[in-house]
């Protein structure tokens, strides 16, 4: 008897402690899936955001995408605007991709990222991408297949990520970055084409602004110079002037392994020489010449792949210096290893005094099933 | 009066000193000490904890003399009847201030991050509910429980660990950048994070066995609550750049929000949820000593669990009139001197007077 009234007061008490001022229904819930950030006229902002409307029961279960575009000062101000828009209640706690127009990105994103930053329930980890011409445009657009417009740009830029075209970055890993002196990020960069955008590089910064882009052959060099060689590279270079055919001229390989050393040096408290020696162990997946049975040939591959690999490099870092982009962070290292050194900087005007010195060996250790 | 019931292990010792120093101030601690010692904020805390053990080794020393008799009992012996009650009066101000301070920054920490138009007095309400039902236990219950929920920090580790898949190692260096000074600076801001050790002021009586067992398991209790502090600190140190860290009043919940595991989202929640036992037992931990206080100052000797209600009580009026967060900083101000006073300036005093004028307790005369 007592037991059971136990129980039963237990039972009460635990319907009322659960409380409902914080309960927040998925069915009120409207998801944004993405959230694209362009620059309007008189430094307005202009917010697009797809939600994700489900209709039909079960069998014929469509899902749509709802586009709101608003203009409004700042991002928590277009957020409210949409909200007013929208039926149920906005929220972006299951964002997946922030596409941010190139135009704003030149003025600089930090003030607009604010807001995710500092709500709890915002997603910290959607994949942050810069787009060629208007976010609002290609979010806006019908894509040809059958995907949400979110989760399409979602997996445009995870298969990049895969393929190391482009860095693996979300919100919360480009923060800390925004605010060292010593360290600058990258983002993907995507073409400006409305019916079939597609991953074109990345998109190079320097603090929380837009300074340049590198092309997809020239980004997956960089990221194997940063040391960021996620699940699988290719590459293919020219190595024969004289082929007969494209194929001919052509090898293509992928990048099993990959050793990089950089080293900083400072001399004389002010000179700053970055040594940066990469080796690479890749597979030979396409060679209509054939002969890897011939160690000569090989041999002679490999220089030759070295060379152009190494002339690229320079030019990216070069790249780098022009634009003030430090990406592999080398601002960082001088500060940890020559605290002397930095106290004495003006970063935004030395680095670009930083000489590069790149180096890139190329070691075929496979060619597949066929020599 | 003491019966059985009152008595616990060495073993449950550590668990209930490690409980009580681990709390709520764990997820702003690298925040703080940032603020003062930079990168070199976990030599801060490092530092911060052995200090701690020397508080550890002097309030021992001070105990051994009288074993039998908790500081309540021999306060009065050594400073004489007004003063030793006067000085026992402002222990459990202390020690209700602590609890109170305790409460009003976990509750505004879930206020933050989750229970966002919940107010306030339910979620303290309900911390507080919970620590009147266990402290109003023997202290072998409590220490019972403060050993189930030592285990949560596995969990708190093994979240934290999963950061180290963003890490970069070159934000603390180079070592000792900030100069020994902010150290220092730092490892004072570290301090009261620390405190709860004091707990062995009032517990050591009913503690089983030798008193280097007691001084061992004290010891052993603060090493782990260093070395997870250590853990803690360092890990922000790395996975934030040392501008953004300064911007982050809670490092330790925004470090774990960002990740994302196949499964589960938000692993903060999770955290917040699992770090809510951790910061209860804290709070528990001071309202037994204050209870026992209270007790005492009426009746000597006495139980603390007849003033439990009256403690909780006053801890909970406290925290509703002092939810401003500008007279919650001027509380932490406070205590994070008045901890030196409370854990080491009075207890340091009390050695002297008993070393000095051979004061001790005389065997067979109480207890």
């Amino acid at each position: 008897m007592r037991t059971s009234l136990i129980l039963i007061i237990a039972c009460i008490i635990a319907t009322l402690v659960s409380g409902c001022w914080d309960q927040q229904l998925l069915k009120d819930a409207r998801l944004a899936g993405i959230v694209g950030f362009d620059l309007g006229s008189d430094g307005k902002l202009i917010t697009t955001s797809s939600i994700l409307d489900v209709s039909g029961a079960q069998p014929e279960k469509r899902e749509y995408s709802e586009i709101h575009t608003v203009t409004g000062n700042t991002s928590r101000h277009t957020r409210d605007i949409i909200d007013r828009e929208v039926s149920g209640r906005f929220t972006a706690a299951k964002l997946r991709v922030i596409l941010i127009g190139e135009d704003l990105a030149r003025q600089g994103i930090y003030p607009f990222l604010d807001v995710l930053y500092r709500d709890p329930r915002s997603a910290l980890n959607a994949r942050v991408a810069i787009i060629g011409g208007k976010a609002h445009d290609n979010i806006s657009s019908k894509l040809s297949g059958s995907k949400l417009i979110g989760e399409h740009y979602n997996r445009l830029v995870k298969s990049a990520e895969g393929r190391t075209i482009v860095p693996v970055v979300d919100l919360q890993r480009i923060r800390p970055k925004i605010t060292d002196p010593g360290d600058d990020f990258a983002v993907p960069y995507i073409s400006n084409d409305v019916k079939h955008p597609s991953i074109n590089g990345i998109a190079l910064f320097d603090g929380d602004t837009m300074v340049g882009t590198l092309n997809s052959e020239d980004s997956l060099l960089y990221l194997l110079m940063a040391n960021k060689l996620n699940k699988t590279a290719s590459l293919t270079l020219e190595v024969n002037e004289e082929g007969q055919q494209n194929p001919d001229k052509y090898l293509a390989m992928d990048i099993q392994r990959l050793r990089r050393k950089m080293k900083v040096i400072v001399q004389d408290n002010q000179d700053i020489n970055v040594k940066l020696n990469l080796k690479l162990k890749v597979t030979a997946i396409e060679y209509a010449n054939d002969h890897f049975n011939n160690r000569q040939n090989v041999q002679q591959l490999e220089k030759k792949l070295s060379e152009k690999l190494t002339r690229s490099a320079q030019a990216i870092t070069k790249k780098m210096l022009q634009v003030n982009h430090d990406g592999f962070g080398i601002g960082r290292r001088v500060m940890a290893y020559y605290p002397n050194t930095w106290s004495k900087l003006n970063w935004i005007e030395d680095y670009k005094k930083v000489i590069f010195d790149p180096k890139v060996t190329v070691e075929i250790v496979n060619h597949g099933i066929t020599y | 009066m003491d019966n059985s019931k009152d008595y616990i292990t060495p073993g449950q010792l550590v668990f209930l000193i490690i409980q009580t120093q681990i709390g709520v101030g764990l997820l702003g601690l690298a925040n703080n000490v940032h603020s003062a010692a930079k990168g070199d904020a976990w030599i801060s805390v490092l530092l911060a904890g052995m200090l701690a053990q020397l508080f550890i080794v002097v309030m021992w020393c001070l105990s051994r003399r009288f074993p039998s008799q908790t500081l309540y009992d021999y306060l009065p012996n050594l400073l004489g009847k007004y003063l030793g009650k006067g000085i026992q009066f402002f222990y459990v101000g202390y020690f209700i201030l602590v609890s109170s301070f305790i409460t009003l920054q976990f509750s505004m920490t879930i206020h933050d991050w989750v229970l966002i138009d919940t107010p306030r007095w339910v979620v303290m309400g309900m911390m507080i509910g919970v620590s009147f039902y266990l402290v109003r236990e023997s202290l072998r219950t409590i220490a019972r429980f403060f050993v189930l929920v030592f285990f949560c920090h596995i969990a708190v580790i093994l979240i934290v660990s999963y950061a180290y898949t963003r890490v970069n190692f070159l934000y603390v260096l180079p070592v000792g950048q900030a100069g020994i000074w902010k150290i220092a600076e730092g490892a004072h801001e570290a301090m009261n994070s620390f405190s709860g050790y004091e707990i062995l002021l009032i517990c050591y009586p009913f503690v089983e066995g030798a008193r280097t067992g007691k001084l061992r398991a004290a010891s052993f209790a603060n090493t782990f609550t260093v070395l997870l502090y250590t853990f803690a600190v360092f890990t922000s140190l790395i996975v934030f750049s040392p501008s953004e860290i300064g911007l982050l009043p809670e490092p330790l919940l925004y470090m774990v929000k960002a990740l994302t595991f196949s499964v589960f989202e938000r692993p903060d929640l999770y955290f917040l949820s699992i770090w809510m036992f951790v910061a209860s037992t804290s709070m528990m931990g001071y309202m037994f000593m204050a209870s026992r206080g209270l007790a005492n100052l009426f009746k000597a000797r006495s139980s603390h669990r007849k003033a439990v209600p009256y403690t909780v009580a006053i801890v909970f009026v406290i925290v509703l009139f002092c939810q401003d967060p500008l007279l919650i900083d001027v509380i932490k101000k406070i205590l994070s001197y008045a901890n030196y006073v409370f854990v080491i300036g009075i207890p340091f005093v009390l050695f002297m007077i008993s070393v000095l004028f051979k004061v001790k307790e005389t065997r067979g005369s109480t207890g």
